[in-house]
């Protein structure tokens, strides 16, 4: 058991901190960490597949000394799609704090309790 | 007439037949007005109590499955990973003469999934124009609020002289990064975050005036609009040229032009986010 571990321990790796982000995303009221949870999962994805594209001997797919030699490069696709994840997750980050700012100065706070308070008083 | 029946009236586009609840109003008129506030607040704490515990079993639950998936993965790194698959024959066999990269990434997501990088570009030209939404500070009050007391603040020595020194140095490694992207490691999105990251520290550095000389709403807006004019008209010419049997020179040339776009995409969006949020506007 311990040993498949050991075998495994970038995806093991990247599961704990994705249910870690995804935990503080669902219970920390506070909005701000949430993104921040979300940032973790998101790392956690990358992690995941970067890891599962390295093969041991083998180094990332840039040709060097014109030699196509595929036995020596891994797959560029992993790598494409990290760079996928990074450009969504930024645009997301971005977009949920810009809304997080405005939330904050319309209601003055961004704890989720007290804006499900303050959003009633706002509504009566 | 049943719930379901007027259901499939509205899914037809009639006007649905409002159904009977006369019950309803009734009860609600016998129920004492007076104990709702207190009613409420107890129901919302149940229900977030309810909510943080059906969270951690989710987690818990998710937790399991996805570690009985991790453990049952073939070992990490192991000749046997099945991302060594004919796809990575084909691209790494072919990248170098199809697309004229010798960065098969940067060859792949340009040339072979040309279209999902556009889309990436896309995504980053909206979220700006979603911050600018959301952040542009439209009256006077607004902005003076963004700037808060950052615009008071006395420049720091320190910083600018360090910024004199440092700058040229990231703006130089950043062009190398976004012209040499198709034959060493970098492309279009590392380059541009590098000068968009060097436009920040000028900002930072000498105030945002400084960098209002050369880089005003106007030339933003221009920058980015037209890197994406660009990779749409480039990929565009290339997909209606058949995209196969190009030779690898021209193949070479159109990566390298649309890296150079998605790099000033990225470069304009980076400045673009910083700007807004520290003082909204350009």
């Amino acid at each position: 058991m311990l040993h498949t571990i050991i075998e495994n321990r970038f995806a093991v790796t990247a599961v704990i901190l994705f249910v870690t982000g995804f935990v503080n995303m669902m219970v920390h009221p506070n909005l701000i960490k949430k993104v921040v949870a979300f940032n973790i999962m998101d790392s956690a994805t990358f992690l995941m597949l970067a890891s599962r594209g390295m093969i041991a001997g083998r180094t990332a797919a840039i040709l060097t000394d014109g030699g196509a030699d595929v036995t020596r490069y891994v797959n560029p696709i992993p790598a494409g799609l990290v760079l996928t994840g990074i450009v969504v997750s930024v645009s997301v980050s971005a977009f949920s704090l810009a809304l997080i700012q405005r939330i904050y100065g319309a209601y003055g706070t961004v704890d989720m309790r007290e804006l499900l308070e303050a959003m009633k008083k706002k509504g009566e | 007439m049943s719930a379901f029946d007027s259901f499939t009236k509205w899914v037809d586009g009639e006007k649905p037949v409002p159904l009977k609840t006369e019950p309803k109003p009734v009860k609600a008129k016998t129920e004492p007005k007076k104990p709702a506030p207190i009613d409420d607040k107890k129901r919302l704490d149940g229900f977030l109590r309810l909510y943080a515990w059906c969270a951690v079993v989710i987690s818990a639950l998710m937790l399991i499955v996805l570690l009985i998936g991790a453990v049952a993965l073939p070992a990490f790194a192991s000749p046997g990973n099945p991302t060594d698959n004919e796809v990575v024959r084909r691209y790494v066999g072919s990248a170098e003469h199809e697309t004229g990269a010798e960065n098969v990434i940067a060859g792949m997501i340009l040339n072979y999934r040309g279209f999902d990088t556009f889309g990436e570009s896309c995504v980053l030209f909206l979220a700006v124009c979603c911050v600018m939404l959301l952040l542009w500070a439209t009256n006077d009050k607004l902005r003076a609020e963004a700037a808060g007391s950052g615009k008071a603040a006395p420049r720091d020595a320190i910083l600018q002289n360090v910024a004199k020194l440092v700058l040229p140095c990231i703006l130089c490694f950043g062009m190398c990064v976004l012209f040499n992207g198709h034959v060493s490691p970098g492309g279009g999105f590392s380059g541009g975050s590098i000068l968009g990251a060097a436009l920040i520290l000028f900002a930072v550095a000498f105030g945002a005036e400084a960098v209002q000389r050369f880089f005003t709403e106007r030339v933003f807006n221009t920058v980015r609009i037209t890197g994406l004019m660009i990779y749409a008209l480039m990929f565009g010419v290339y997909i209606y040229q058949g995209a196969n049997g190009i030779d690898s020179n021209l193949a070479r040339y159109i990566v390298l032009v649309i890296d150079i776009a998605v790099g000033l995409v990225v470069m304009s969006t980076m400045y673009g986010f910083y700007s807004f949020y520290t003082k909204g506007e350009l």
